[in-house]
């Protein structure tokens, strides 16, 4: 019966919680004890009291905090594991474990250095990259109208907008608080602080809200009102210290175009990582008075600032139903009368969005790429992981030597948890030996780093906490990832088996097989994937560099007009014919390689030629140019002709196409076809010849339709050289400019500013062939460390073999097999990866190589003889070996 | 100076060990006490005195033989060290000290 059970058994919870927790070494006494108490309380008290007594007394008998060991049990019970003693201990046979196993374990830590250093420098551009235009408070408010132009000429999408945008859709929406205009002068501004000259590029003309909806911080001056005075200017902290040295400027007079300006603010400067750059800023109503009603819509970026985040989708919603009320498409009743030719969807791109996502024309400067930090992220996180697996492969290697240890230390008594953490913690240790030299490595290679980048990294932001944080979390993981699987196996070790033999446990061993040959072929599948890669781009950059672009690029001076020289031009242009290494000079509207406008021009032939009503007019770029452009730039006239000086009527007559506008166009027979020039002052007249395409643009993009005529809308100078440029040719040519302009002198060449175009190209290449250098010098320490380690257990069947009359050979054969087929593996799983990558690369360049083998045999081939000859010298080594030396210990 | 103090009830649970001389264990030496003191004593406190005092080194202590009741379950005997009996005698020495001392009007005093 229960009640029975109940006179000779104690409260079974209670009798639980005693084995649980009460102190092992008096367990036994203690239970017996009470057992015997319970008896005589139950015959003293009863059996309901005695029960609550028993368990009241366990309860208070159970001391988890201290339990406190009776001496003579004490001996098989360990001590604790953060003891002094046991941590110096394990410190100390963590050092001789490095200095036994120097080379393994350098191997092991330069390479962890290394990867982190490289992606820790990774993980800065990235953070940069991603950091742009969110330095302002409330920088989430802004947003830039950005109208896409949908017209018979396709989509455009525009960075800037027209003139009167900004008041009407202040006034229109409440939710608006405030909305500035930047008109950015693109040249030097010329100006005098007595009798000084000076002239400074980066000035911009905004409306008095600027300040609203940028706020930058103020060094002098109120932010508030520096813009009210008609006549006054806003000047950067950087500038004002130059000008005037470190006292505030606030007050002084300049004289800017034979007018006197007051300065009457002064704004910290703007950060690197901002889509803009500006130095001096001035009121944009003094500049141009009607801007309300402008519809120029290339000159101004409208900038918007909402008062709250939520705002900005429904505001941009509005701004898309709303657009023909906005630009005043109603009829007398107001109901929207939209025309039929074209339609203006006024997007809003995020401020913090403009310098990764935003492609829209003329861009306030070059734009980052979104793929291009993908690419980075990627590439990061694969030298990571290649690094983590030579480290565990690494490790684990270490950890079979050192299985005599774990069993010496199991059979003294050490539990596997204890093990473990003691492992783990090594790993641990080690990782952040490999965190801190990094962190040294990347304060000596910053200057590297910035040069590769085009970045201006200080060594400070090592040190904060952004940076500190995200390297403790992936010290972290590190340390976990790298310590797990070598400390599961080391623990797990059975001594008696250890030994006996010398060597783990047989089923541990194939697991730790298969994830080492895993481990290498992910390996050389990911450095087989970055050689592809490096090759394909090398490959498809060699093409842009060399590829016939329809213009001779090399050795042209661009020489940018500006301030006086404009009136004089003539003059300068003839001085410049005689010099002696000049060959011929031209003017144009915009040098090759810039942004050339989008204008409308009418073709009579095409009336009709499409749907609606149509008159043939239309847009494309359109370059205005000298007569000598054509032979300066060497392009070529395939049909019709150039424009010449003896046919006066060029000048207002005379137009010349590209092959893709006659092609775009569909104009058989273009020569002599009437043209219309529609801006400006318009000018008509007929085709006169077709130039062959060039590349006047990247050649991410085809080339697009294009005219050339002649106008004195000058704005640069290009000059070709007969012989190599010659430093000299450039003091000559200064000097001309000097005898002439007292404006300052600025050239660059003609194919450097090509290269600029593909910056964010040659840094990827960079990138990539660095790393690819790295990742495969990686991949082959690991084998190596791994191949030297392992071909240690095979020399007694190496001895066997030569006994039995085995060549060096066939020996050298035999011990390398296994691991050229890891590489092969790596190889074939890179296949279809790399294939794909790259292909998706290709597909952002209009002009680009088809992808062939050949970068795949190069992958196979490096990768194989490289890692053939990093085992080569140990396996040699063993192949060589005397049988007789190893046989004779057996 | 004395290098060790001995609380009361110290004393009285080394004092019980003493009494009962080869069979002091966990369960006699509470019972010993019940009985002599009149007051009920918890057999928790009792048992963690007895260790604290092996400790110190005043009681030395040995499993005993497998016993039929309390489930074959050992008792561990206790036994009064050297150094427990001096510090017994110390702590009685003192009060004798001051019981000689006392002034005879001082227990009527007190209100007898």
């Amino acid at each position: 019966m229960q009640n029975n059970d109940n006179y000779t058994k104690p409260p079974r919870l209670a009798d639980w919680l005693l084995k649980r927790f009460a102190p092992a070494g008096t367990l036994e006494e203690v239970q017996g004890d009470l057992l015997e108490l319970y008896h005589y309380w139950i015959e003293t008290d009863g059996l309901q009291a005695a029960r609550q007594r028993y368990t009241w007394t366990v309860l208070r008998l159970l001391r988890p905090f201290s339990r406190k060991n009776l001496p003579e049990t004490n001996q098989y019970h360990s001590s604790h594991s953060f003891y002094t003693g046991m941590i110096k201990n394990s410190f100390n046979i963590a050092l001789r474990n490095f200095a036994k196993n120097k080379s393994y374990a350098l191997i092991n830590l330069s390479g962890l250095t290394l990867g982190l250093t490289v992606s820790m420098f990774i993980f800065l551009f990235v953070r940069n990259e991603l950091s742009y235009d969110e330095y302002l408070p409330g920088y989430d408010h802004v947003v830039r109208i950005q109208p896409t132009v949908t017209s018979r000429n396709g989509e455009q999408t525009w960075a800037t907008s027209e003139g009167f945008l900004v008041p009407t859709v202040t006034s229109l929406y409440p939710e608006v608080e405030a909305a500035t205009r930047i008109l950015r002068n693109d040249n030097e501004v010329e100006f005098k602080i007595g009798s000084k000259q000076f002239s400074e590029l980066g000035a911009i003309a905004v409306d008095s809200s600027f300040f609203k909806v940028f706020p930058f911080p103020f060094i002098y001056g109120d932010r508030n009102t520096a813009l009210d005075k008609p006549d006054g200017v806003v000047i950067s902290g950087e500038v004002s210290r130059r000008l005037f040295g470190d006292v505030d400027p606030v007050g002084e007079i300049i004289m800017k175009d034979g007018a006197a300006v007051v300065i009457t603010g002064v704004f910290e400067d703007v950060p690197d990582n901002s889509h803009f750059n500006f130095k001096i800023v001035v009121p944009l109503k003094s500049f141009w008075p009607d801007v309300d009603q402008s519809r120029n819509m290339y000159a101004f970026y409208s900038y918007v600032r909402v008062k709250s985040a939520a705002q900005v989708k429904p505001l941009s919603e509005k701004l898309l139903n709303d657009w023909y009320a906005i630009y005043g498409y109603l009829d007398e009743k107001g109901v929207p009368d939209p025309p039929e030719s074209f339609k203006t969807e006024l997007g809003l791109m995020p401020l913090s969005a403009i310098h990764l996502t935003s492609k829209a024309e003329k861009e306030f400067g070059v734009n980052g790429s979104l793929q291009v930090v993908y690419i980075f992220i990627g590439v990061a996180c694969l030298i990571l992981i290649i690094v983590v697996i030579n480290y565990v492969n690494l490790s684990n290697a270490m950890a079979l030597k050192r299985s005599r240890e774990v069993a010496i230390r199991k059979t003294i008594g050490a539990s596997r948890g204890k093990l473990f953490l003691n492992f783990i913690l090594e790993s641990y240790g080690f990782s952040l030996l490999a965190f801190a030299l990094s962190f040294v490595m990347m304060m000596l290679l910053m200057p590297f780093f910035n040069t590769l980048t085009g970045k201006q990294f200080d060594i400070h932001v090592l040190l904060n906490y952004q940076t500190l944080v995200p390297a403790f979390v992936l010290w972290i993981a590190l340390g976990f990832l790298s310590g797990f699987y070598p400390a599961i196996i080391l623990s797990s070790f059975n001594p008696m088996q250890v030994l006996k033999s010398g060597i783990g446990t047989s089923k541990s061993g194939v697991v730790s097989l298969l994830l080492r040959r895993g481990l290498l072929v992910f390996q050389f599948t990911i450095s087989a994937l970055l050689i592809v890669a490096a090759f394909a781009i090398q490959h498809q950059m060699d093409f842009i560099e060399t590829m016939n672009i329809g213009l001779n690029k090399d050795n042209v001076v661009i020489v940018p007009v500006k301030g006086d020289v404009y009136q004089k031009r003539e003059a300068l242009k003839n001085e410049m014919n005689k010099l002696k290494g000049v060959e011929r000079s031209t003017y144009a509207s915009v040098a090759p390689g810039k942004r050339v406008v989008f204008l409308t021009v009418r073709i009579p032939d095409l009336a009709g030629s499409r749907s609606g009503n149509d008159d043939g007019t239309r847009d494309m770029r359109v370059m205005a140019v000298d007569h000598d452009f054509i032979k300066t730039l060497q392009l070529e006239v395939i049909e019709g002709r150039d424009f010449s000086i003896d046919n006066p009527s060029d000048i207002q007559s005379a137009f010349l196409l590209n092959e893709a506008a006659v092609k775009e166009f569909n104009l058989d027979d273009p020569i002599g076809k009437p043209f219309e020039y529609r801006f400006g002052e318009p000018k008509t007249g007929h085709i006169i010849g077709v130039v062959r395409d060039f590349n006047f643009a990247s050649v991410h993009t085809k080339v697009e339709p294009l005219m050339l005529h002649i106008l004195p809308w000058y704005s640069t100078l290009c000059i070709r050289l007969n012989t190599d440029a010659s430093s000299e040719s450039i003091e000559n040519i200064e000097e001309v400019w000097k005898s002439i302009s007292s404006s300052p002198f600025d050239y660059y060449f003609l194919d450097a500013s090509y290269d600029a175009l593909y910056k964010a190209e040659k840094t990827t290449s960079q990138l990539i062939t660095y790393l690819t250098i790295l990742a495969l010098a990686f991949a082959c320490l690991g084998l190596f460390g791994v191949v030297s380690f392992f071909i240690e257990y095979r020399t007694r069947e190496v001895g066997i073999r030569k006994v039995f009359g085995a060549s060096v050979f066939s020996l050298l054969q035999e011990l390398s097999k296994e691991y050229m087929l890891v590489v092969i593996a790596g190889n074939i799983f890179a296949l279809y990866p790399a294939w794909f990558l790259v292909n998706q690369w290709l597909q952002k360049f209009a002009y680009r190589v088809e992808l062939s083998v050949l970068p795949f045999i190069v992958a196979f081939l490096v990768s194989v003889v490289l890692a053939y000859c990093s085992i080569l010298r140990v396996v040699i080594k063993t192949a060589r070996i005397n049988p007789a030396v190893i046989l004779k210990n057996e | 100076m004395r290098k060790t103090f001995l609380g009361e009830f110290e004393e009285i649970v080394l004092l019980a060990v003493a009494v009962l001389d080869a069979g002091a264990y966990g369960v006699s030496v509470t019972l010993e006490i019940e009985k002599q003191t009149g007051r009920s004593v918890g057999f928790n406190t009792v048992h963690t005195t007895l260790q604290r005092l092996e400790e110190k080194g005043f009681l030395s202590s040995k499993m005993g033989g497998a016993t039929a009741e309390r489930g074959g379950r050992r008792k561990r005997f206790f036994r009064l060290t050297a150094a427990g009996g001096k510090a017994l005698k110390e702590v009685k020495d003192i009060r004798m000290q001051f019981w000689e001392a006392l002034p005879p009007k001082a227990m009527y005093l007190s209100g007898r």
